[in-house]
């Protein structure tokens, strides 16, 4: 068994270096925004998530290699193919728990984080959950130690595909060349993925191949009549990191106190995000809306083009 | 001690970029609502709403909607450089105290529980602020 490095370790600098790059990119050409509190708290929700990462590595580790040792189909070894395959394998996995993320609550609630600044910059890269161990999300790997990939090899190639989507996240690349933004995910793509206007939401769920939406039919093409306006569908009103790192669970739990049967507590807590008894505002509800506004407005686009930011 | 040492470089990091951040862009402290920005604003979070009317308290960083719906208002508020929406209905707003000039909404949002509003005299006394205050004294009225 080889020894691997771990990635993200030696990837951190870069990414501040980037960030400084990025600020004074953007403070030069007025392309790209920070907001100071919006970006300290960016950054202090990335370091309590590598925090969080360390205390359930092990248990995660371990439990990927009960599985692989006992449940395993084949022996797949260390070549350099291997390598190739589970890259492959664990960006499929990555897309999957990811579309868990935005479809079923409970999931959502570790990743709701992620979403939660109206800002789109290399800062919101590293807003990452602290409760992506609750809320099981390691689970969707564990075929991959099933099939037969060391748990190793998927921990290095996951943390590959984490250091891939950091560059990703940032509104000063507009496009790349054609074949890129083909199978690979790109800015344009995930910008859609961070945006709430009705007809982005719920799409581009790819981590490094964006061929998995377009197979899967969740691919969503950035239209420039349209810019993107980042967040959530009730975006925050705090920087408070407790706040923004666990309101979601408190707001299941709230939600399921008050459940008036066994069904109801079930809808809130794997139904979409925004599901409330006798109907509520999923993001399938606020599009089927959006949709029915604009065929009644006979246009394309929303009624209402206008910038968020508020100075205006 | 060693996570300390591991996570010495970061928080040393997060100091940095945060100074960096507000050493560039600045602390956002402008008083920046016009009318015109709160309706656009709260209209693309709700579509569906129509807007009959908007206040902006004193310091232009909250603004109250009457809404074409007699059992919600619009609320629109200045967050960083960014602005934050809400639809105040039945089940959002909880309390709404009003001492003179200040008005105070609790609302059940977590990420959002209270928001205090200063109008100036000239706007208190508007009819438009008499049927948002009715309006809402009704929306956090129990039962």
């Amino acid at each position: 068994m080889p020894e691997l490095v771990n990635p993200i370790q030696w990837a951190t600098p870069v990414f501040i270096l980037m960030i400084v790059a990025e600020m004074l990119y953007g403070w030069r050409t007025g392309r790209v925004r920070y907001e100071a509190r919006d970006t300290l708290t960016s950054l202090l929700m990335g370091v309590g998530s590598q925090v969080a990462g360390l205390m359930q590595k092990g248990v995660v580790l371990g439990l990927g290699y009960w599985v692989w040792t006992n449940w395993r189909v084949l022996d797949i070894g260390w070549q350099w193919w291997a390598f190739v395959i589970a890259f492959i394998a664990e960006d499929l996995a990555y897309y999957c728990v990811h579309r868990a993320g935005h479809r079923i609550r409970w999931f959502w609630a570790a990743h709701v984080i992620h979403h939660s600044s109206q800002h789109y910059n290399l800062s919101t890269a590293l807003r990452q959950t602290w409760t992506g161990f609750i809320a099981l999300n390691f689970a969707f790997r564990l075929p991959l130690f099933v099939i037969g990939f060391h748990p190793l090899m998927i921990a290095f190639v996951g943390a590959l595909n984490l250091i891939y989507q950091f560059w990703i996240h940032t509104e000063a690349i507009v496009r790349l060349p054609a074949w890129f933004e083909a199978v690979f995910n790109t800015p344009s793509h995930h910008r859609v993925h961070h945006a709430v206007n009705p007809r982005y939401l719920d799409s581009n769920y790819a981590g490094t191949l964006i061929v998995w939406d377009r197979l899967f039919g969740t691919f969503v093409r950035e239209d420039p009549a349209e810019p993107c306006r980042y967040g959530i569908v009730k975006q925050l009103g705090t920087f408070n990191p407790l706040k923004v790192a666990f309101h979601e669970w408190i707001g299941i739990l709230r939600d399921v106190a008050k459940a008036r049967s066994w069904r109801e507590a079930w809808g809130h807590v794997w139904k979409p995000p925004g599901w409330r008894p006798g109907g509520g505002m999923t993001s399938d509800e606020l599009k089927r809306r959006w949709q029915a506004r604009k065929e009644v407005a006979g246009g394309d686009h929303a009624p209402e083009q206008a910038s968020s930011v508020a100075a205006e | 001690m060693m996570l300390w040492t591991f996570f010495l470089p970061s928080l040393l990091a997060v100091a940095f970029l945060g100074w960096l951040a507000l050493r560039l862009y600045g602390p956002n402290r402008e008083n920046i609502l016009s009318e015109e920005a709160a309706r656009v604003a709260f209209q693309q979070d709700f579509f569906d709403d129509g807007v009959d009317a908007v206040l902006l308290d004193a310091p232009r960083r909250h603004a109250l909607l009457l809404l074409d719906d007699q059992e919600a208002a619009g609320l629109v508020l200045v967050f960083g450089d960014k602005l934050v929406t809400r639809r105040l209905g039945k089940d959002l707003l909880n309390t709404i105290e009003i001492d003179g000039k200040r008005w105070h909404l609790g609302l059940d949002d977590l990420v959002l529980p209270s928001v205090t509003l200063i109008f100036d005299e000239n706007t208190t006394g508007s009819a438009v602020a008499d049927e948002l205050r009715g309006r809402l004294e009704e929306i956090a009225a129990p039962g």
